[in-house]
């Protein structure tokens, strides 16, 4: 347990870290205008008008704007997903697994909070920062957590792929 | 392979059911007492400070955003001078500064709390429970002070720099990212974990489960066997010891 806290705060210090690095800022900020993007044609999908600069999107009906910055576009919650698969004791292939199938579920709430978000604050904008800034960050986390318990579960059967015979 | 996912599934449900309701308590009953305490202990250990004096306060403005009256660390004065002072036509000493913040700045630094409780209550029940909850609750309103203070000397350092050195520069500017994006979340996180020793070991599976659980004890002899069959299938003492103290991951079977 210590080992693994020690070594999740430490990767947990070098992600964020590598965020304080002006070229991998670039990358995330690009990152971020690529979900932007993808937000705006889902929301095209469904018959929405939107319309996105870089970063921002918004709404052609009444001009209402969400801007994608470093904590909305889900890194914080990856990189400290990372650091919590990396610093488990499995192997390398089921922490590949994990990580793939873990970023890309923390990718799909992360899309559908900044969504929701987006028509919170066209509807009800007194709501929106408590949504924005502490009740879906704290979803985030929390559904992530369950989410790691469960990749654990499956990590911490090593009998299950003996089972299999 | 079939994964058991009963306990995770339940944690996952009493989660998002409680963690709502731990947010709507935290912010519609509990934030303003737990921001008037933070104040009130922010502004005691102020006063705790060297040249503090009763002219030394943090005052609560109509807005609901702080007025943080302190005093100006010595090796600050001449800077503080050169920037605010020197302009007068008559120099003015400055020897107190004082920051309006606004009540956000601070909401921050006690949001864990829901997310603690939410954890919390939302692993299996035990009479670890409440102890887990008021010592984190305890560490949790100890942090918040602590991340409060780092927030004033960053504040205060875009306005007055505090360190001169590019390395130092960078620490205080990676300790203000962590402080303000990480640390809110992963606080609750850590301290779940550290101080809920059920929560733990079901998590990972490192220590034997509780004792009182009498419901699974028809299980650990599958547990066993699969244990014996591990051993027997890899040599790797790991993998074996994983299996020995994993009753949680034991449990179930294929």
């Amino acid at each position: 347990m210590r080992r693994f806290l020690a070594f999740f705060l430490l990767l947990n210090l070098a992600g964020f870290g590598l965020l304080q690095w002006p070229a991998v800022d670039g990358v995330v900020t690009r990152f971020s205008a690529l979900l932007v993007t993808v937000g705006a044609g889902l929301i095209r999908l469904f018959g929405g008008r939107v319309a996105t600069d870089h970063t921002i999107l918004r709404s052609v009906a009444n001009g209402f704007a969400v801007q994608m910055m470093n904590g909305c576009n889900g890194i914080h919650v990856t990189i400290l997903w990372a650091a919590a698969v990396l610093s488990f004791p499995a192997g390398w292939r089921r922490k590949a697994t994990g990580l793939a199938v873990g970023m890309v579920v923390i990718h799909v709430l992360n899309m559908v909070r900044f969504l929701v978000l987006f028509y919170v604050g066209q509807s009800e904008s007194a709501w929106f920062d408590f949504l924005h800034i502490y009740a879906a960050e704290s979803l985030m986390m929390f559904v992530t957590l369950a989410l790691f318990w469960l990749w654990a579960q499956t990590v911490l059967r090593p009998a299950s792929g003996l089972n299999a015979d | 392979m079939r994964i058991e996912t009963r306990s995770q599934a339940g944690f996952l449900v009493r989660g998002l059911v409680l963690l709502p309701a731990m947010l709507a308590l935290w912010w519609l009953l509990l934030l303003n007492p737990l921001l008037g305490m933070l104040r009130v202990s922010a502004q005691l250990a102020l006063r705790a400070l060297p040249r503090a004096g009763a002219l030394t306060q943090i005052a609560e403005e109509p807005g609901g955003g702080w007025a943080i009256r302190m005093p100006l660390p010595n090796p600050l004065e001449t800077a503080a001078q050169r920037m605010f002072g020197s302009s007068q036509a008559r120099p003015v000493r400055t020897r107190f500064l004082t920051l309006r913040l606004p009540r956000q700045s601070f909401i921050r630094f006690t949001m864990a709390m829901p997310l603690f409780w939410a954890i919390v209550l939302a692993a299996p029940l035990s009479r670890r429970t409440a102890r887990a909850m008021a010592a984190g609750t305890a560490l949790l309103c100890v942090l918040a002070l602590l991340t409060s203070a780092l927030f004033v000397v960053h504040t205060i350092h875009q306005q007055i720099p505090l360190v001169s050195s590019r390395a130092g520069a960078f620490l205080l500017d990676f300790s203000h990212y962590l402080n303000a994006d990480a640390l809110p979340y992963l606080a609750a996180i850590v301290l779940a974990f550290w101080l809920h020793a059920d929560l733990r070991s079901q998590v990972f599976s490192w220590r034997p489960a509780m004792p009182d659980r009498l419901d699974e004890r028809p299980l650990r002899g599958r547990g066993e066997g699969v244990e014996g069959r591990a051993r027997k299938g890899r040599k790797r003492g790991k993998a074996s010891r994983g299996a020995t103290k994993g009753t949680a991951g034991a449990r179930g079977g294929t």
